[in-house]
């Protein structure tokens, strides 16, 4: 019975892999010096263009309500399944978006919206994920 | 105890109702529904693979081993030839399909630990946990998923005890609360049972949105909004 208890617990703390943070980038030859990692510019329109992206996402996107956050500088690790190393770093605005449920009540829910070069990469449903590292603090 | 066909029945038609309602409360999308349904019929016949010639055990085992060969594929794709992927995914898989399948066989014992609501919590857990820092997807989505995988596998442990009352002949069969249970008679068992799941709740996805969107007064509203025709009118909107 304890082998089954090993096993089990040995299957479990299989896939509990350290959570690793990304390596920083050293120049050849100069150990000393890192490299500056570029986040680029702050998004232009930022409002605007999360309106927009979310109007046609969700359901009744187009009665939606925001509240938004200053972009701050950001990057996504890649999820374990799909190797190691950063998958996006760039700039992240919070948001809440408040659409109406089908009977008319207003829902809220929090947002990171990912852009790179005011582009808009992706969202992610939430306030905080495992897989985003915030470089600067933001405020609503 | 039920066979394969009524656990597999009454799984799938449970977790049909789970994803139902919960996309019918737009918490899911139709295709995060249909993945959860998946999930949950999935959880629903778990609890078996610790029988050593249930059909439960061949279903598990095979489906552990893809998901393990195609995280491998997903995760060297860039380093190694197709002919290599293929070679080595051969071997991953067939180790874990055909080789860890005798040593499980051999060191498990049914309805031991496998059947109780702590495991069905830890493999619930462990779901989330592999959704959002395996598969990146956001911390909603991700408990919806280890809900589904726990809800499946309870119904399972339910569906057991139901079974050990013989309604014919009025009597309670030998098997009566060996499923649903939340202690075994092995005590270091239990501690690392318990160990176990608080480790992983410790280290899981954040739980706020899940509240939230779940259990919260207008997640009441809204479920409760879904449930009758808010027009009076049936089939006739």
């Amino acid at each position: 019975m304890n082998r089954a208890v090993i096993l089990t617990l040995l299957i479990l703390f299989g896939g509990c892999i350290k959570e690793t943070k990304p390596k920083e980038h050293r120049e050849m030859g100069t150990p000393i010096r890192t490299v500056k990692v570029s986040y680029g510019n702050p998004p232009i329109n930022y409002k605007q263009k999360i309106k927009r992206y979310f109007s046609i996402r969700l359901n009744r996107g187009e009665f939606a309500k925001y509240k938004f956050s200053e972009p701050i500088r950001a990057y996504k690790r890649r999820p374990l399944a799909y190797g190691d190393g950063v998958e996006w770093r760039g700039w992240l605005v919070d948001v809440l978006v408040s659409v109406p449920n089908r009977y008319g009540k207003y829902l809220t829910k929090p947002y990171m919206v990912l852009f790179k070069n005011s582009q808009i990469v992706g969202d992610i449903l939430g306030d905080k994920h495992k897989l985003i590292t915030r470089v600067d603090s933001g405020k609503f | 105890m039920a066979n394969f066909n009524t656990h597999f029945g009454v799984g799938a038609t449970s977790s049909a109702i789970l994803s139902g309602v919960l996309l019918s409360m737009e918490v899911l999308t139709p295709m995060e529904a249909t993945i959860a349904f998946g999930i949950g019929t999935f959880g629903s016949l778990l609890p078996d693979i610790d029988a050593d010639n249930s059909k439960s055990i061949e279903i598990a085992f095979t489906v552990i081993s893809l998901l393990i060969t195609i995280l491998f594929v997903f995760a060297k794709t860039a380093e190694y030839s197709i002919v290599e992927l293929l070679l080595m995914s051969g071997v991953i898989f067939w180790t874990v399909r055909f080789g860890f399948i005798g040593v499980f066989r051999k060191v498990s014992r049914h309805r031991g630990m496998f059947h109780s609501i702590p495991l069905g919590l830890i493999f619930g857990v462990g779901t989330a946990i592999l959704m959002h820092t395996f598969f990146g997807l956001n911390s909603l989505v991700s408990w919806i998923y280890g809900i589904a995988m726990s809800f499946g596998y309870i119904v399972h442990l339910i569906l057991d005890e139901i079974y050990s009352v013989d309604l014919g002949n009025r009597r309670v069969k030998k098997s009566a609360g060996t499923a649903l249970k939340f202690f075994t008679p092995y005590q270091i068992q239990n501690l690392l049972i318990y160990l176990t799941l608080a480790l992983l709740i410790l280290i899981s996805p954040d739980f706020s949105l899940v509240k939230e969107r779940l259990f919260s007064y207008d997640a009441w509203l809204n479920f409760k909004y879904s449930l009758l025709p808010q027009d009076g009118k049936w089939f006739f909107h």
